[in-house]
């Protein structure tokens, strides 16, 4: 029993991770329809960066927001330059995405080298012991921090204001354009939020999991894998396809055996791309797509 | 929508970039400064690049200055195949510093045996040369997992110790690593009780270091390089494993220290003596080569060697050596590494012959621990 308990929180620690990845790919998919392959690349150089402002001597938290407003602004750069210029074209866009992605890396090269990189965790390395199981404070600060952000995201989609613009935008950007919404600001603030997402993601794992300029292929690999198992497009899709993954992974590994691990997400992502490409929750309002 | 994220499933890379030419002694190197093994290979070339300055500040070898020509092999078997017939067509070298990756090393073998340019391998795992008498070019540098697997179940045997859980990494480290233990471990009176997986890239060794929590080993084998052996040394501490913890060579290297953080303290390493040297007794022939290596490496880069550009170190040494006594002729060059006696290097002494391209002396190995982060013998 304790057994099965170790194994689901492992599950859905690392899936919390996979799902806001997810809702990265999300924010930026409900505006432009690109899914971006540089979203595990934020994580990474969101972790990356809070470890240099730590590094440097700015208190934790301090480092930390730093690093969430970096990356954030990072992405609105992408958005300006490496995607607007390309327009509307989605497969175009998405292109340019995995070329950001290996630019991030190799810049990551450069600044950090290509050496793994620790960092504190935010309370404590000491874990304690719960029903024969042992947690670590950091898994904690991982689930709430990820179901906060996705209550959120999905509040801020479905009942404010702004959040409906954005979904406008991606259900039809010309119409969205005539009736006054700025498309353009629309982007890029849709990038600004999922880089921010994206960081925080990487920033909140990276005590556990450390941190090298490669770490972000397999954390988006996984995200995108989320969004497909939940339904792309949407937020509460992304985070419940994460945590599935996350938990299947780690009772497969736990109960079968650790080498069909990722055999495992593969064969959920072909298998949902086949059978069922709307995902588990079905795309969010969204029509012919 | 379902289109494209099909389409977007497949992507392409491109490299490459040309080499230059001179009337000197050319050496070629596959090291990796990228790619997933990219902190193995970038000191992995550092250190040979000093074993190279060292010989061309003395004047070269034999009158003639080295030229060290590497290629970076991306951590990629292909890249590591097209880059070997560069250096063989294109740059004429008369000997290879092989990349730290095993699979780089394996997908190599048949292009250097077939164009005959002797090879040192910085590979970690014995296939590479195995049979000797097929792989005559092909010879490694580094310690090999039986080779420190031995000093290490002679340790596990000393305890008492005779069921053992095994986790490695799926990369071709640890399978090599997985498939000596299984071999070797009975003629140890040793039983593997338990073995996992883990992939490289993983975030969380938890699952399967549960399931080893529950079984009735009495002590842990993780054999993996990089970031993984870290994280499994943290979550081991975290679920509060007690029994002893034996880490592979690749451990032995102060990056893993600094990732490890406390957690490291009183794991088992099997390991070269780079780390510590200041602890040898003054009659240890490689006292002085380390000692020697990590000055002249901290004056050169500013910062201690990791274990890797000592491999790096050693095999351009050999070649320097083999070079030294058989002149610029691929052939003699072969034979004067498979005649090396007693050649003291960073990482071992090493002894090759016809049937023995390792190398590498068991003498050479020793059990090291960890204190308060830092190196020490085992006690």
């Amino acid at each position: 029993m304790s057994e099965f308990v170790q194994l689901l929180i492992s599950g859905l620690m690392v899936g919390s991770i996979y799902g806001l990845i997810g809702i990265g790919f999300t924010t930026i998919y409900n505006v432009t329809g690109i899914v971006n392959f540089a979203q595990g690349d934020f994580a990474m150089v969101g972790a990356l960066s809070a470890i240099m402002f730590y590094a440097a001597g700015s208190p934790l938290w301090v480092a930390i927001i730093l690093a969430i407003i970096l990356v954030g602004l990072l992405a609105t750069l992408i958005e300006r330059f490496a995607i607007r210029p390309i327009g509307t074209h989605v497969t175009r866009g998405i292109i340019a995405t995995i070329g950001v992605g290996v630019v991030l890396q190799g810049a990551a090269v450069l600044i950090w080298g290509s050496d793994a990189q620790p960092m504190p965790a935010f309370s404590g390395d000491r874990p304690f012991n719960l029903w024969g199981t042992t947690i670590l404070p950091q898994t904690l600060w991982i689930f709430g921090t990820a179901a906060t952000l996705m209550v959120l995201l999905y509040l801020f989609f479905q009942k404010t204001y702004p959040g409906k613009i954005m979904r406008a935008c991606a259900i039809n950007p010309f119409a969205a354009q005539l009736m006054g919404i700025r498309l353009n600001a629309m982007r890029t603030f849709s990038f600004l939020l999922s880089g921010m997402f994206g960081a925080i993601g990487g920033i909140i794992v990276a005590p556990i999991a450390l941190t090298q300029y490669d770490s972000g292929i397999g954390l988006g690999i996984k995200g995108f894998v989320a969004c497909i198992i939940g339904g792309f497009g949407n937020p509460i899709g992304a985070a419940v396809g994460g945590l599935l993954l996350g938990v299947l992974e780690a009772m497969s590994s736990g109960f079968i055996s650790s080498g069909f691990k990722n055999a495992i997400s593969f064969v959920l992502l072909l298998l949902f791309l086949s059978v069922r490409s709307g995902g588990l929750l079905g795309d969010l309002e969204k029509v012919g797509r | 929508m379902r289109q494209s994220l099909w389409g977007v499933l497949v992507a392409a890379i491109a490299m490459a970039a040309p080499a230059h030419a001179q009337s000197t002694v050319k050496v070629g190197g596959l090291l990796e400064t990228s790619g997933f093994l990219a902190s193995l290979g970038k000191p992995g070339l550092e250190g040979a690049q000093l074993a190279v300055d060292e010989a061309n500040a003395k004047g070269g070898i034999n009158g003639k200055k080295i030229e060290f020509i590497n290629i970076n092999t991306e951590s990629d078997t292909n890249k590591a195949v097209s880059a070997t017939k560069r250096l063989i067509e294109q740059d004429e070298v008369v000997g290879i510093i092989g990349a730290m990756n095993s699979g780089s090393s394996y997908s190599i073998i048949d292009t250097v045996q077939r164009a005959m340019v002797p090879i040192v391998s910085n590979g970690g795992s014995r296939g590479i040369v195995l049979p000797a008498d097929k792989k005559q070019w092909v010879f490694l540098a580094p310690l090999t997992d039986v080779l420190v697997q031995s000093v290490m179940m002679n340790d596990m045997k000393k305890k008492g110790i005779t069921k053992i859980a095994l986790l490695n990494a799926d990369s071709g480290f640890g399978t090599s690593g997985r498939g000596e233990l299984e071999k070797h471990a009975a003629d140890y009176g040793i039983k593997i009780v338990i073995q996992e997986t883990f992939g490289n890239g993983d975030q969380d060794m938890t699952p399967q270091l549960t399931k080893i929590r529950g079984s009735d080993a009495q002590a842990t084998v993780v054999w993996a390089t990089g970031p993984g052996q870290a994280i499994a040394t943290r979550n081991y501490r975290q679920l509060d494993i007690k029994h002893p913890l034996y880490l592979s060579h690749a451990a032995n290297d102060f990056n893993f220290l600094r990732l490890a953080g406390s957690s490291a303290d009183g794991i088992l390493i099997p390991s070269s003596k780079l780390y510590v040297v200041d602890e040898l007794p003054a009659n240890d022939s490689q006292r002085d080569v380390i000692k020697n290596f990590v000055q002249q490496y901290e004056k050169k880069y500013g910062q201690k060697p990791a274990t890797f550009a000592g491999n790096g170190y050693d095999a351009m040494k050999i070649i320097l050596a083999a070079i030294g006594k058989g002149g610029t002729d691929k052939k003699k060059i072969r034979d004067a590494i498979e005649g090396l006696k007693d050649h003291v290097g960073v990482t071992a002494v090493y002894t090759y012959s016809p049937t023995d391209h390792f190398g590498a002396q068991a003498s050479s190995v020793v059990l090291l621990s960890v204190k308060d982060g830092k190196f020490v013998i085992a006690k």
